[in-house]
């Protein structure tokens, strides 16, 4: 007797949308804010139609011209910076790199930043006026003296600006971006939550020092600066793992991801995209082929959607 | 900026192999690279990084030679000049031929001599600057051009330089004359000056030719670290407010540039 095989069906490609508060992406990898420019920066250095969101450089009301000194400063697996929100003001973005940037295919993600609730109100309303995908309320940079990061360490003062934003912007999604730094994480996006967040990013950077033995003062104007890179990973794949017992909201995860196997930490621990920032950096096309590298292990495992990645 | 020919300034990164290693002088080393994607021009650079490597960033080289292999599709040898620094420079420095490196590039704005078609023309470097100076000689050809070279104590990459003249200082006199290049240097007589090394030299050749009203073109250098203008951390204060020495750069008008540090 001959045994018969049973042709196998050929399997499907995977399903790669990732869905944030109802905001569609094509795949689950997103340029992290102020890592990507405006796009058009990294124009043939790697596949930014493939991309599944583009997240701008934190916008603020009027334009800022940053800090001043030194801004950058490499460490063992990561980078510091003290960049300091230097962008063109919301107007300006959404009148010169807003059109160019809807054409390129990934979502447009806006980082909304501000140093008062009125500041970031303000924005808000302009952002919901206009074409972007959704806005990422950024109550995490450590960099900027007034506001920033301030809002992003207590529930109180994280709800005191969700809130006002959330009913400026009625129309569009909203993902708050929370900082590692904040002493009761799970407080503060709990409390980001009730005021009105469809999702939650994290984590930003962490507020490090570096000293230069030379000249024997630290190496930033600002003293402290933020640390990124592959060095804040692990502490960030746990912050995502705590967060998902906390809160029900999507969570889109980051720090320190430069291949598949590092964006699939954060997919496993619960997140349903994550974004890359300084990796983009050290090797450019990094989440071409974070984004080829999730699908093959999609296909090795036989996962047909991305939400069967969660082991959660 | 967009009413650029496509392509002008297209840039790759591309998995490229080291073709050779060699020692110049010092600490400085020279290495070459089989480049397949656009070609280069002078005061251009590259993000480089050994494929085994144990820092997280790659180092911004600038072009110091470029020979096409054919046709403008085809490729070529790329040249850099690399000065052992920290681990990072010691990694490139430490490359062998053979091995690769991941090459980003051509970034930035090159030296624009064009813009001067009288001459004659004066480039200016002191150590490691002079390698985009080297690149910017190439394209002069047969233009008139004097080359003022500084050095610690050796010179080195000057060996298929064609200039009308070329002066060389070093700081112990080891060769050529005793001094820095500025002390030697005078712009009268030159159409423009393109001008690349440490700070002290560019601020020196950039007042004396701003003093005799001659254009001058500064090529800066800044911690990097996306090296394409994405990421805003290689600020240079200009008198019109911050530009990105990456990607707005690395060469600016002498006039342009607040010296602050
Ligand atoms: C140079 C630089 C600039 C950044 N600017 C912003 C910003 O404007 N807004 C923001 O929310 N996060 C900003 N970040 C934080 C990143 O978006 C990201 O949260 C962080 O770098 C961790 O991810 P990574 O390790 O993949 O870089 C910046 C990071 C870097 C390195
Ligand atoms: S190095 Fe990133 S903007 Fe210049």
């Amino acid at each position: 007797m001959t045994e018969r095989t049973i042709p196998k069906k050929p399997a499907p490609a995977p399903d790669f949308t990732a869905l944030i508060a109802g905001v569609r992406l094509r795949n689950p990898v997103i340029a992290a804010s102020g890592t990507f420019g405006y796009a058009r920066e990294y124009e043939g250095l790697l596949d930014i139609a493939g991309l599944g969101g583009i997240c701008t450089k934190g916008l603020t009301l009027a334009a800022r011209p940053g800090n001043q000194g030194r801004r950058l400063h490499e460490t063992p697996s990561g980078l510091m910076n003290s960049i300091g929100l230097e962008n063109p003001g919301i107007p300006a973005f959404i009148e010169r790199e807003l059109p160019r940037l809807r054409t390129l295919g990934p979502a447009v993600i806006a980082n909304l930043s501000g140093s008062t609730v009125e500041e970031y109100v303000e924005g808000a309303r302009l952002l919901d006026a206009s074409e972007v995908d959704m806005i990422e309320l950024n109550i995490s940079c450590p960099n900027v003296k007034a506001g920033g990061m301030a809002f992003g360490l207590d529930s109180a003062a994280a709800a005191s600006v969700t809130g006002p934003v959330r009913k400026a912007a009625p129309h569009k999604p909203l993902m708050v971006k929370l900082s590692p730094n904040a002493p009761d994480l799970a407080a503060v996006a709990r409390s980001c939550v009730n005021a009105g967040a469809d999702a939650l990013s994290l984590v930003n950077t962490f507020k490090a020092l570096a000293i230069d033995i030379r000249a024997r003062k630290p190496v930033f104007g600002n003293i402290s600066a933020g640390l990124s890179g592959p060095a804040i990973r692990p502490i960030a794949v746990r912050m995502v793992w705590e967060l998902w017992e906390v809160v029900k909201v999507p969570l889109v995860g980051m720090g320190g991801i430069a291949c598949a196997e590092d964006a699939l930490e954060f997919l496993l621990a619960g997140a349903v995209a994550v974004q890359v920032g300084s990796a983009t950096f050290a090797h450019p096309p990094a989440m071409t082929e974070i984004i080829a590298g999730i699908g093959e292990y999609m296909k090795e495992q036989d996962l047909h959607c991305l939400g069967e990645l969660s082991i959660r | 900026m967009d009413a650029l020919p496509s392509g002008f300034f297209a840039k790759r990164s591309i998995l490229c192999e080291c073709t050779s290693s060699s020692f110049a002088a010092g600490n400085i080393i020279a290495l070459q690279f089989a480049w397949s994607g656009p070609a280069p021009r002078g005061g251009q650079f590259f993000l480089i990084k050994p494929w085994r490597s144990g820092v997280f960033l790659a180092r911004p080289l600038s072009v110091a030679g470029w020979e096409p292999r054919g046709g403008p599709e085809d490729g070529g040898i790329l040249r850099f000049l690399a000065a052992r620094r920290g681990r990072g420079t010691w990694e490139l420095a430490d490359l062998r031929a053979g091995e690769e490196a991941e090459l980003s590039g051509p970034l930035g704005k090159p030296f624009e001599a064009a813009s001067f078609p009288k001459g004659p023309l004066a480039l200016v470097g002191g150590g490691i600057g002079i390698a985009p100076l080297l690149a910017l000689a190439v394209e002069l050809g047969s233009r008139p051009f004097d080359f003022y070279a500084g050095f610690r104590s050796t010179s080195f990459g000057l060996e298929s330089l064609k200039a009308r003249s070329l002066a060389i200082a070093t700081e112990d006199g080891c060769e050529g004359l005793k001094g820095r290049i500025p002390d030697f240097f005078s712009p009268q007589g030159y159409e423009a000056v393109f001008a690349c090394g440490p700070l002290p030299l560019l601020r020196a050749v950039g007042d004396a030719c701003i003093a005799g009203g001659i254009p001058c073109f500064l090529s800066m250098e800044k911690h990097m670290a996306c090296g394409v203008g994405a990421c805003l951390g290689c600020t240079v204060k200009t008198t019109g407010g911050n530009k990105r020495c990456c990607a707005d750069g690395p060469v600016f008008r002498a006039e342009e540039i607040i010296f602050d540090d």
